[in-house]
């Protein structure tokens, strides 16, 4: 009985302890698992992203480098309570009704991506009839095609929102980023690389 | 007579919670460096996993500490205390009947308590009892001879038929 007393006691000890650790080493893996602007490369999609991690790791395999220490993969719900991180993303993966939305936020493709058949995995199809033209440039390569059902990286992207009909979905480059040249202050193009990575997936 | 306080038995429970306090503070280390190691391995792939062993490991780590500290250090350091603030004080014998009263109290910070009832020839005396030594007293009414410290029991012996 005096055991069980004493158990009690420490009771309120034993949970501030397990509250403690898991606020604490949460907080440490923030750190851990995010690094500066510069020394990352980020894509936010306009849909459920089951598999993040998943994708996140695929496209490290093809995009790392001295300077980029991580990919981070998010969906666009990330950035509910701070839209900084979205507006300052690298790449995106946007729903065509909502582009005009997010329109500003977007860069003009280089030609890079845009010239010839750019690879794009197993979703192969005439280039010039998967771009998003806006005011004449091109500023999207379709990755999702709702008339077929095909598109990249369905593996790790669900491009079915039960709420909302069924949309073609576009990669696009962002204008705040600091891995495109074109942009201000632009350090390098590793935006372009990320987003050939993207293409690349099956 | 068999006395259930001594020197050597507080410096007994001294080494106890010395030990247990190094314990506590070597689990404390180790569980810390592991999740220090841990953390050196983190990946993108591997992070939510790595981050539930971290917080699983130093949950059950911190918890151990707290058990260890709550049943043994703090206990044997608050008998190591009690005994030794006892044993520098002047020791009386008496002879009587005990019996020992229901329920029993914690001094805050130190053992628990057990009221005893000493009854002799002239009076009947309340004593303190270490709640630990209950078990060890002779059925009510056997006649005893108990050494008093501070109204703290600290020795009993049966006194056999014809000793009194």
């Amino acid at each position: 009985m005096e055991k069980l007393k004493r158990f009690w006691n420490l009771v309120p000890a034993l949970i501030l302890w397990a509250m403690l650790s898991i606020f604490l080493w949460g907080w440490i893996f923030t750190f851990l698992t995010d690094t500066a602007p510069e020394n990352k490369l980020t894509l936010f999609v306009d849909a459920a992203v089951p598999d993040s991690t998943g994708l996140a790791v695929r496209l490290e395999e093809n995009a790392l480098s001295d300077e980029i220490r991580m990919v981070k993969v998010h969906p666009f719900s990330y950035a509910m309570l701070d839209g900084e991180p979205l507006r300052r993303a690298d790449t995106y993966i946007v729903r065509v009704s909502h582009v005009e939305e997010y329109w500003e936020w977007f860069a003009p493709l280089p030609e890079r991506l845009t010239a010839g058949a750019a690879p794009v995995g197993s979703y192969q199809q005439p280039i010039g009839a998967s771009l998003l033209l806006l005011d004449g440039a091109p500023y999207g390569i379709r990755v999702y095609d709702a008339a077929t059902g095909t598109g990249i990286a369905q593996a790790f992207i669900d491009y079915h929102d039960p709420a909302l009909p069924d949309e073609d979905y576009y990669l696009m480059l962002g204008k705040e980023s600091l891995h495109l040249t074109a942009n201000e202050g632009g350090q390098d193009d590793k935006a372009i690389l990320l987003a050939e990575a993207i293409l690349a997936l099956p | 007579m068999n006395a259930w306080y001594s020197e050597e038995l507080a410096a007994r429970y001294q080494n106890r919670a010395r030990r247990c306090l190094w314990f506590v503070v070597a689990l404390a280390v180790l569980g810390l460096a592991a999740c220090i190691f841990m953390c050196t391995k983190v990946r993108t792939g591997n992070a939510s996993r790595l981050l539930a062993a971290v917080i699983l490991t130093s949950t059950l780590a911190g918890w151990a500490a707290i058990l260890l500290i709550g049943f043994v250090y703090r206990p044997t350091k608050a008998q190591a205390g009690h005994m030794l603030g006892l044993m520098n004080t002047e020791a009386e014998t008496l002879t009587g009947t005990l019996a020992l009263e229901k329920g029993g109290f914690r001094i805050p910070g130190s053992i628990v308590v057990r009221k005893v009832r000493l009854r002799t020839e002239d009076e009947t005396l309340t004593l303190n009892l270490n709640a630990r030594y209950a078990a060890k007293l002779p059925p009510e009414g056997t006649p005893v001879k108990v050494t008093v410290r501070r109204k703290f029991i600290t020795a009993c012996e049966v006194i056999q038929d014809g000793e009194a």
